[in-house]
C-alpha cells in the first residue's frame, strides 16, 4: 500500500532532535550605520580596505559623497508640517522645491536647509515632486513632509477614496527620472528626513493612507497610495545616500535602472553602474502613536516595502549597501515582474519587516536576441546582513509576518524563472520564518505563470535566539514535480532554535554541506543529497547585531 | 456503492459519510453516488502523462505519476476523501470527459492522498459556452490542486476559515469577458458575452496584487448592432462590511447605462456597503440577481 505523503507535508522526521538553543541577546550600538557613517567604515574591512565588490574603477570605495556645493539652497520657513493652511484647510505647499528642481535640471542639487536664524524652522511640505536630471538634497535637521492632501496626487480619480482597489489611483510623492543625454545622475541624498505621513489622517478625511490600505487587507487588495520615491524607467545611475525615510503611504523606494533588458547584450561590468543606494535609513512607523493617539505598528503600515528593485521596470547592475531598514512589509523586495539581475545587497541591517524578499512578481522572463531565456530574477548576491526581530517585545500590534528572514515568494498568477541567487554571511535573530521559499505565496490566486526556482545557495547562515518562544521555520517548496525548486544548497547553515516540526519542503532538490546543517528538509518530491563533512565544517557564523533605530515617543510595547 | 480498486481508497470508504457531512452544510441534499471505477493501465484508453516532452521529472522524484480511471455511473475515483484533524485527505482527479455514449467517464488522478478533498457540494458555476463541467476541491494550507495534479486547472479560490475552496476543470476555459475600453478613467472596461459578468482574475497578471476577484459593475451597454455582447464599466471595491447585504444588480429597472444597480436584502443603503456610491433615489421592491426579495437601488459612482 502506498503511504500517504501527507505526513511528510506536515512535518519532518519525527525522530530528529530539536537543535540546541544558543542565546544571543544584546546588541552593539557601535556598528549601526547611523553611528559609523562619518567614519566611512561600512563596506570596508578592519583595515579600511573596500569590499572588492563595491569599488569604483580606481579601486576606491563605491560609497558616494555629498556634492561640494548645491545648485540652489532653500531655507525652511516653517517648523511644523501642519503650519499654515489655506482657507479650505489644505496644506500651503512649498512650491519653491519643485521650481528649484526644474531650474537645477542638469545643473546639480537642490539643498533644503534649516533656517540658521531660527533653527525651529526645519520643515518643508510639498505635493508631488518630479526630480528629473537633478538631485534633491535634504540637509541634516530638515524634514521634507509629503502633503496629506490626496488632491495633490490625483491620478485616476480614486486617490484618497476609501474602499476602492485601484493600484494606479495616486501619483508618486517623488518621481525620479533621467534623460538619455544627461551627465548628471539623479539622486535623493542628505542627512535629513523625508516623511510620507502614512499614518496621519488625510486632509478633509478621518482616515489615513494606511487605514485605506488596511481596509483592503481582507481581499488582499492593492491600494493606490503614493509611492514615496519611484525611480522611473530608463533612469541612469540613480543614487541615494544617507537619507532617512519615514512613514511611506505605500512602498518607500521603487528603483529601476538602465541599461534595459532584454537588450540581449547588456553586461554589468561594475556593480553600481545601474544604481547605488547607500547608507539609507528606513524606519516605519517612526512614531509609536500618530497625532490622534492611534497606535502605530509595522502591521498597521501595510504595503510599506523598503526598497523594491524591478517594481517599476527593469533593474540592473545595482548596489544596495549599508542601509538600515525596519518597516511593515518587505525590507527589500526584488520584483521580478520585469527583468532584475546583477545586484549586490551587502552590509545591511534589518529590523521588523517581511523579509529580504524576491517576489511576489517573478513573471518577467524574457527572450534575448539570440533566443535564450532571460530569467525574471538572476545573479543576485546578498551578504553581510543582519535581520533582528528582537524589537518584537517593544512596540504595538504586529504579526508573525513582521519577523521574516529570507523569502522567495510567488504563485501561479505571477510566477516565473528565478535563478542564481546567493545568500551568504547572514545572521538572523528570533525569526518566525528564517528561510521561506514559497511557490504558492497566495494559494487563492489562479493563473498559468508557473513558478520556476533554480539555483539558490545559502552559505554561512546563522539563526540565533534571544527571546523567541517558538521555533524558527525553514520552508523550501517547489511548485510541482514538473516545476521543482533547485538545486538549493545549504552549507554551514545553523538555526539554533529549530526542530523537525519547523522544517518543511516539497518538490525540491536540496544539497547539504560541506559545512554543517542542523536540520534536514524532507517531504513530497524532495531529494536531499548530504555531503556534510562534520570534521572540517567551520563553526557557525558569529553574530553581532547593531542597535537599530526605534520609533519616537512613549512605547507601550509591541504585542505579538 | 462505489467499487474502487485502489487499496488506499478502499480504506477510505468507511468514513465516507463523515466525509460528506464534513464538506457539506446539508448532506441530505446529496444524491447517493453510484457506480464503479476501474483503474486503466493502457495509455491507448487514457493517457495521463503530463506533457512528457517538457516534464522535468527526475529519477529521484518519489512522487508517483498520475494514474487513469474509467468510471461508470456518478462515482468519481476521488469522492471518498476524509478529514483528519481538520485537514482534508484525498486524491485529486481531473475529469477527462465521457467515453462516447457508454455512460463512462475518464479520470486522471494522483496515486496518493493530498491535503485536498473533492467537494461534492461545491458551488462551481458552469463556464459559459463550454460543455466542460467544473467541480470543487477543498484544500488546507498553501498548496493548490495543480501542484499535485498537473492536468487540472483551478480558478481563483475563496477561503472559508482554514480551508481554501477551488473550482477546477481539465483546462483553463475562456470565461466570456475581455478587457476593453471606453469607460471613465477610474473604472475598468469589459466586453462580455451575454449572461457573463466580469471577474478581476481575467485582468491578466497583476502588477501588484490588484487581482482580487470581486468586481462591481454598472448597468451595461448592449452592442445591439454588432454581436449582442455587453460593455461593462466596473471597479473593485474593498470588502463589504460585516452585516452588509447589498450586492450588485446589473439590470435594475430604470437604472440607465453607466449607473450602478444594487439589491439590498437588509435595511441599509448601498452607499454604506460601497462607499463611493451615492444613492439619491429611494429604493423600490424587487428581486436580487440571485432571486431573493430585496430593495433595489440605482446609484452613482462619485469620488
Amino acid at each position: 500500500m502506498l503511504a500517504s505523503p501527507l505526513a511528510l507535508l506536515a512535518c519532518g522526521p519525527a525522530e530528529a532532535p530539536i537543535a540546541t538553543r544558543v542565546y544571543e541577546c544584546g546588541s552593539d550600538p557601535t556598528i549601526a550605520f547611523e553611528n559609523t557613517k562619518d567614519a566611512h567604515t561600512c563596506g570596508r574591512d578592519e583595515n579600511g580596505v573596500p569590499d572588492p565588490n563595491l569599488v569604483k574603477a580606481d579601486g576606491s570605495s563605491l560609497e558616494p559623497s555629498f556634492p561640494a556645493e548645491a545648485c540652489e539652497t532653500l531655507v525652511s520657513n516653517k517648523s511644523f508640517p501642519d503650519e499654515g493652511k489655506d482657507k479650505e484647510g489644505k496644506d500651503k505647499l512649498d512650491t519653491r522645491v519643485q521650481e528649484a528642481l526644474i531650474r537645477c535640471k542638469n545643473k546639480g542639487a537642490v539643498k533644503l536647509v534649516v533656517d540658521p536664524s531660527n533653527t525651529s524652522n526645519n520643515a518643508f511640505v510639498t505635493g508631488h515632486l518630479n526630480v528629473l536630471d537633478a538631485v534633491l538634497w535634504v540637509d541634516a535637521g530638515v524634514t521634507l513632509y509629503a502633503s496629506r492632501d490626496p488632491y495633490n496626487y490625483q491620478n485616476t480619480g480614486n486617490c484618497g477614496v476609501l474602499g476602492i482597489n485601484d493600484a494606479s489611483a495616486c501619483l508618486d510623492y517623488i518621481t525620479v527620472g533621467s534623460s538619455s543625454n544627461t551627465s548628471l545622475a539623479p539622486g535623493i541624498i542628505g542627512d535629513g528626513t523625508i516623511d510620507g505621513q502614512g499614518g496621519e489622517p488625510l486632509i478633509g478625511r478621518d482616515y489615513s493612507w494606511w487605514q485605506m490600505s488596511g481596509a483592503l487587507r481582507d481581499v488582499d487588495g492593492s491600494i493606490g497610495n503614493p509611492t514615496l520615491i519611484n525611480v522611473g524607467s530608463t533612469t541612469n545611475r540613480f543614487w541615494m545616500y544617507r537619507i532617512t525615510l519615514h512613514n511611506s503611504p505605500k512602498f518607500h523606494v521603487k528603483v529601476s535602472s538602465a541599461p534595459m533588458r532584454p537588450a540581449g547584450d547588456a553586461v554589468c561590468t561594475r556593480h553600481g553602474d545601474g544604481f547605488v543606494i547607500w547608507g539609507v535609513t528606513i524606519l516605519t512607523p517612526s512614531r509609536w502613536f500618530n497625532s490622534q493617539g492611534i497606535p502605530m505598528s509595522p502591521q498597521f503600515s501595510r504595503n510599506s516595502d523598503g526598497i523594491d528593485p524591478g517594481s517599476n521596470d527593469d533593474s540592473f547592475c545595482g548596489v544596495i549597501a549599508c542601509n538600515t531598514i525596519s518597516t511593515g512589509d518587505d525590507h527589500i523586495a526584488i520584483k521580478g515582474g520585469h527583468s532584475v539581475s546583477d545586484l549586490i545587497i551587502a552590509h545591511n541591517h534589518f529590523g521588523t519587516g517581511h523579509g529580504m524578499s524576491i517576489g511576489s512578481e517573478t513573471f518577467g522572463d524574457a527572450i534575448d536576441a539570440n533566443g535564450d531565456k532571460i530569467p525574471s530574477v538572476s545573479n543576485i548576491e546578498v551578504y553581510d546582513l543582519t535581520i533582528d526581530a528582537d524589537s518584537r517585545w517593544v512596540g504595538n500590534r504586529v504579526s508573525g509576518a513582521d519577523f521574516n528572514g529570507i523569502r522567495i515568494k510567488t504563485d501561479t498568477s505571477r510566477g516565473g524563472n528565478v535563478t542564481d541567487i546567493r545568500y551568504h554571511d547572514i545572521c538572523m535573530r528570533d525569526m518566525v520564518n528564517s528561510i521561506l521559499i514559497s511557490t504558492a505565496y497566495n494559494p487563492l490566486f489562479a493563473g498559468t505563470y508557473l513558478p520556476d526556482f533554480g539555483d539558490i545557495s545559502f552559505k554561512d547562515i546563522h539563526g540565533v535566539t534571544c527571546m523567541a518562544e517558538t521555533q524558527t521555520i525553514v520552508s523550501i517548496n517547489g511548485f510541482s514535480v514538473n516545476n521543482p525548486t533547485g538545486p538549493v544548497s545549504l552549507d554551514n547553515v545553523i538555526m539554533d532554535n529549530i526542530g523537525p516540526q519547523a522544517t518543511f519542503a516539497t518538490f525540491s532538490d536540496i544539497d547539504l554541506g560541506p559545512g554543517n546543517v542542523n536540520f534536514t528538509p524532507s517531504g513530497l518530491g524532495v531529494k536531499v543529497t548530504n555531503n556534510i563533512v562534520t570534521e572540517t565544517s567551520p563553526p557557525p557564523r558569529k553574530c553581532v547585531f547593531p542597535t537599530l533605530p526605534v520609533p519616537e515617543g512613549k512605547s507601550e510595547g509591541w504585542v505579538w | 456503492m462505489a467499487k474502487l480498486r485502489h487499496a488506499t481508497l478502499i480504506l477510505l470508504l468507511v468514513p465516507l459519510l463523515g466525509s460528506l457531512s464534513a464538506f457539506s452544510g446539508c448532506a441530505s441534499k446529496l444524491k447517493p453516488r453510484e457506480g464503479t471505477c476501474e483503474r486503466v493501465t493502457s495509455s491507448a484508453v487514457l493517457n495521463c502523462d503530463v506533457d512528457a516532452a517538457d516534464a522535468e521529472i527526475d529519477p529521484w522524484a518519489d512522487v508517483p505519476p498520475l494514474v487513469g480511471y474509467v468510471c461508470q455511473g456518478s462515482v468519481r475515483p476521488d469522492d471518498s476523501a476524509v478529514m483528519i484533524e481538520d485537514v482534508p485527505n484525498g486524491r485529486i482527479c481531473t475529469d477527462r470527459g465521457p467515453i462516447g455514449d457508454t455512460g463512462q467517464r475518464k479520470y486522471c488522478c494522483t496515486d496518493y492522498d493530498t491535503p485536498c478533498a473533492y467537494n461534492p457540494t461545491a458551488d462551481c458555476p458552469e463556464t459559459p459556452n463550454s460543455s466542460s463541467s467544473r467541480y470543487g476541491f477543498e484544500c488546507r494550507g498553501q498548496m493548490r490542486p495543480e501542484m499535485f495534479n498537473q492536468t487540472i486547472y483551478c480558478d481563483q479560490a475563496t477561503r472559508t476559515d482554514t480551508l481554501v475552496n477551488y473550482c477546477c476543470n481539465e483546462k483553463r476555459l475562456t470565461w466570456g469577458c475581455r478587457p476593453s475600453n471606453g469607460c471613465p478613467r477610474d473604472l475598468t472596461a469589459w466586453n462580455c458575452d451575454p449572461g457573463v459578468l466580469p471577474r478581476s482574475q481575467e485582468l491578466t497578471v497583476s502588477k501588484s496584487r490588484a487581482d482580487t476577484y470581486y468586481m462591481t459593475c454598472a448597468t451595461p451597454k448592449q452592442n445591439t448592432d454588432t454581436d449582442q455582447t455587453l460593455n461593462y464599466c466596473c471597479y473593485t471595491p474593498s470588502i463589504i462590511p460585516d452585516g452588509g447585504t447589498c450586492t450588485q444588480h446589473t439590470s435594475v429597472p430604470g437604472c440607465a447605462t453607466g449607473r450602478f444597480g444594487f439589491a439590498c436584502v437588509g435595511p441599509e443603503s448601498p452607499s454604506e456597503d460601497f462607499p463611493p456610491m451615492v444613492c439619491a433615489e429611494a429604493g423600490m421592491p424587487g428581486t436580487s440577481m440571485e432571486g431573493y426579495p430585496a430593495t433595489l437601488y440605482c446609484c452613482d459612482f462619485v469620488n
